[in-house]
C-alpha cells in the first residue's frame, strides 16, 4: 500500500515473507538519504524468563524448547549447560557426543530450510519456495530430503523432531540403541551428497558486491567448529587479537539495553560496538576446524574466511550443513554399542548451599545463544536470563540495512521504486536468518520518504 | 500415537490411518487450541476423550515443509488450527474441506508461528504432489493470541466441540462412505 503527500511517501506491506516470526521495519528517507532505520522485534524469551522463575531447575530444557520451533535443541542445550553449571556438573562422554549429534540434526534442518526454501528464492528471482518448486522441482525435493535427514536425527536422538522430549538436565532420558543409530547412516550418507550439491548450487548465485566491517562473537569450543561453548571469543577486528572469556563473563562483556522501538533488548559489547553472531562469525573465527569434507567444499566453491559480504552467508550456511552431516556420521561411527549401554544421564542435584548462578553458551544455527539461571538450594529458579542470537544481531542488521539502503539510493536516486528498496532490505534481513520470534504474525515494513524543506 | 515417518517409509497401514494435525503454539494463548484438541482426542477411554488408537496425531508449528512431510500420501488428514476471524465469535468451530481453501488462506497465516501458514503448505503440497487424498480443516476462532499458556474461556469451552468435529470427520470415513463427515 502506498500513501503519498507533497513531502512524504509511506509504503506499507502486510508481511515480510520468509522471516521466522514477527517484527517490523521502518525506513526513514530524507532528501534521498537514509535518516533512520528501526527494526522492531517482539521477543518471546522475555516472557519465558518470567515464566521460568519459580520453576524447578529440571524444567528449563522442556520449557525453553517451546521458544522456537525451528531451533528447540539450541534452547535445550544452552538451558542444560547453564543449569548443570549452577549444579556443578559437566556432561561429557557418550551423552556429550549425542548432544553434538542432536545439534547436527538441528543445524541441518534449520539451515536447509533457510538456504533452500527461504533465502534461495531471493537469488532465483521468485517470490517463494512454492514458485521455486514450480521452476525447479528437483532442487526443492533435494532440500526436503536433506531437511528430513536432520529431522531424523532429532527423532532418533531427541525422541521427536519438534520440541524434542528426550533431553534432560544431566544428559538424556534414554540413550538410542545401536540399531537405531545405525538407521541414520544411509540417510546421512545420501544427505552428504545432497548437502555438497546444495553448496555448489548456491555458490552460483549472483551476489551484490557488498563489504561490511563486522566484529564477530562465537562460542569457544576448543578442538571443534563451535557448537557447545565453554566460553566465548570476541573478535577485535582490526584492533588486535581476539579475546576469549568464560561463560560467566558474558554479562560483563555484553550489555543489553532497551530501545524504544523494540520489545527485544539490543545487545552491544562493553565498548558500545555492535557485533555479529552466526555462520559468518563461526566461519571467520573457526574455519580451520571445519570437517575436512566441508573445508574441501568451501575451497571448491571459493569461500575464504573471513566472509564480509552478508549476502554470501547463504554459502557459509550451505558449507555448515556439509559440516554437520559429516560430523554426524563421524559421531555415529565413534559410538560403540558399549557406549550406548551406560546410564543415559548423570545426577544434577541443586546447589548445596546458597543460590548458585549458572551460565550456558551454545551455537544455535543463527548464532550464540546464552542462558543464565539462579537456582536456590531447593532447586527453584529465582532468576532467568536468555540472550538469543537475533537480539544480539539486531543492531548489526540495522547497520546492514542502513548501508544497503544508502547504496541503492545513491545508485538509483529517485528512480528507485519503493518495491525494489523494500525487496533489497528484505533480502538484507534474511541474510542473517533472523528468528524474529517463532511466535506469531508478521514483519510489517514501512518506508517513509520526505523532504527536509 | 504420533505421526512419525510412516508416510515417508511407505507404510501402507499408516497411510490408511487418519492423521490429525494440530497446528499452533501452546505458549501463545488461543494459538494453543489445536494442541488442546489433540490432548482431548488422546485422553484415556472412559473420560471425555476417545482413547483413540485408530488415528495418528501430530502437533506441528505450521512450518509448511513440516506440514507437507507429515501429511504426504495420507488418505485422510484433519488439520486443527486457530482462526483469527473478526466476523465470527471466539470459540466458534468451523469445519471445511480443503476445496474451500480461500477461506483458509485468510486466517491460517495470521496466527501461524511463521510468516507462512496452512495455505502455503497446501500450495507447496500441490506443487510437489504431496497432498493427502482428503483434507479437512477444523478451525476454532480465537480471541487472545498474546504470550502465555492457557486458552481464553470461550476457546477452552470449544475444545470438546472441536474434538467432536474431528471425531465426526474420522467416523464419516470409517463408516465407509468414502467421504469424510463434513457438514455440507
Amino acid at each position: 500500500m502506498t500513501h503519498r503527500s507533497a513531502a512524504s511517501r509511506t509504503v506499507r506491506v502486510d508481511q515480510l515473507a520468509r522471516v521466522e516470526g514477527e517484527g517490523a521495519l521502518h525506513l526513514d528517507v530524507v532528501d534521498g538519504a537514509v535518516a533512520d532505520v528501526r527494526l522492531r522485534i517482539f521477543e518471546p524469551p522475555r516472557f519465558f524468563e518470567a515464566f521460568l522463575r519459580g520453576r524447578a531447575h529440571t524444567e528449563p530444557p522442556d520449557i525453553t524448547a517451546r521458544i522456537c520451533g525451528i531451533c528447540p535443541v539450541a534452547y535445550q542445550m544452552s538451558a542444560c549447560r547453564a543449569v548443570e553449571d549452577a549444579c556443578g556438573v559437566e556432561v561429557d562422554g557418550t551423552a556429550g557426543a549425542l548432544r553434538r549429534l542432536l545439534y547436527c540434526g538441528e543445524w541441518i534442518e534449520s539451515h536447509t530450510l533457510h538456504v533452500s526454501m527461504l533465502h534461495a528464492p531471493d537469488f532465483m528471482g521468485v517470490p517463494s519456495a512454492i514458485e521455486l518448486a514450480e521452476l525447479d522441482r528437483p532442487t526443492v525435493e533435494r532440500a526436503l530430503r536433506l531437511k528430513k535427514a536432520g529431522n531424523t536425527i532429532l527423532e532418533v536422538v531427541g525422541g521427536r523432531a519438534i520440541h524434542p522430549v528426550n533431553v534432560k538436565v544431566g544428559g538424556f532420558h534414554r540413550l538410542p540403541r545401536p540399531a537405531e543409530l545405525a538407521t541414520l547412516v544411509p540417510v546421512l550418507t545420501e544427505a552428504l551428497g545432497d548437502a555438497v550439491a546444495v553448496a555448489e548450487w548456491v555458490s552460483g548465485f549472483d551476489f551484490p558486491d557488498v563489504s561490511m566491517d563486522y566484529r564477530f562473537v562465537v562460542a569457544d569450543d576448543p578442538g571443534h567448529y563451535p557448537v557447545l561453548g565453554g566460553g566465548f571469543t570476541i573478535d577485535a577486528g582490526s584492533h588486535g587479537p581476539a579475546e576469549t572469556f568464560g561463560c560467566d563473563e558474558f554479562p560483563a562483556e555484553v550489555v543489553e539495553s532497551q530501545v524504544e522501538h523494540s520489545t527485544a533488548l539490543h545487545a552491544h559489547l562493553r565498548s558500545g560496538d555492535g557485533y555479529l553472531v552466526g555462520p559468518l562469525a563461526r566461519f571467520a573465527m573457526a574455519s580451520e576446524r571445519l570437517h575436512p569434507t566441508a573445508a574441501e567444499v568451501a575451497r571448491g566453491i571459493g569461500l575464504v574466511a573471513p566472509v564480509d559480504n552478508p549476502f554470501r552467508s547463504v554459502m557459509v550456511r550451505a558449507v555448515e550443513v556439509v559440516h554437520a552431516v559429516a560430523v554426524a556420521l563421524e559421531i555415529i561411527d565413534s559410538l560403540a554399542p558399549a557406549d550406548l549401554a551406560g546410564p543415559p544421564s548423570i545426577e544434577a542435584p541443586p546447589p548445596g548451599a546458597g543460590t548458585a548462578v549458572g551460565h550456558g553458551i551454545t551455537e544455535a544455527p543463527r548464532g550464540l545463544l546464552y542462558h543464565r539461571y539462579s537456582i536456590n538450594p531447593e532447586g527453584t529458579i529465582t532468576d532467568a536470563v536468555i540472550v538469543p542470537p537475533t537480539s544480539q544481531n539486531q543492531p548489526t542488521i540495522e547497520h546492514d540495512l542502513w548501508h544497503v539502503a544508502e547504496d541503492m539510493l545513491a545508485e538509483f536516486g529517485d528512480d528507485l521504486s519503493d518495491a525494489d528498496l523494500q525487496h533489497r532490505c528484505e533480502v538484507a534481513i534474511r541474510n542473517h536468518d533472523p528468528c524474529i520470534s517463532c511466535a506469531t504474525h508478521f514483519l510489517d515494513m514501512s518506508v517513509e520518504r520526505r523532504s527536509s524543506r | 500415537v504420533t505421526a512419525g515417518d510412516q508416510t515417508a517409509t511407505g507404510d501402507r497401514e499408516a497411510c490408511l490411518r487418519p492423521l490429525v494435525v494440530g497446528i499452533g503454539n501452546r505458549f501463545r494463548r488461543d494459538d494453543g487450541v489445536a494442541a488442546a484438541v489433540l490432548d482431548a482426542l488422546a485422553a484415556p477411554a472412559g473420560t471425555s476423550g476417545a482413547g483413540r488408537t485408530d488415528v495418528d496425531v501430530a502437533e506441528l508449528d505450521g512450518e509448511p515443509t513440516r506440514v507437507v512431510d507429515a501429511w504426504a500420501q495420507r488418505q485422510l488428514v484433519v488439520v486443527v488450527d486457530a482462526l483469527a476471524d473478526p466476523t465470527r465469535r471466539p470459540g466458534d468451530v468451523v469445519t471445511m474441506r480443503a476445496e474451500d481453501a480461500t477461506a483458509v488462506a485468510g486466517w491460517a497465516a495470521a496466527v501461524s508461528g511463521h510468516s507462512a501458514g496452512l495455505a502455503e503448505a497446501m500450495r507447496l503440497g500441490e506443487v510437489l504432489d504431496r497432498m493427502p487424498a482428503q483434507l479437512v480443516v477444523v478451525g476454532v476462532v480465537g480471541a487472545d493470541f498474546g504470550e502465555g499458556p492457557g486458552l481464553s474461556s470461550a476457546v477452552a469451552g470449544a475444545v470438546e466441540g472441536a474434538a467432536g468435529a474431528v471425531r465426526e470427520v474420522v467416523a464419516g470415513q470409517s463408516a465407509g462412505s468414502g467421504s469424510p463427515g463434513v457438514p455440507g
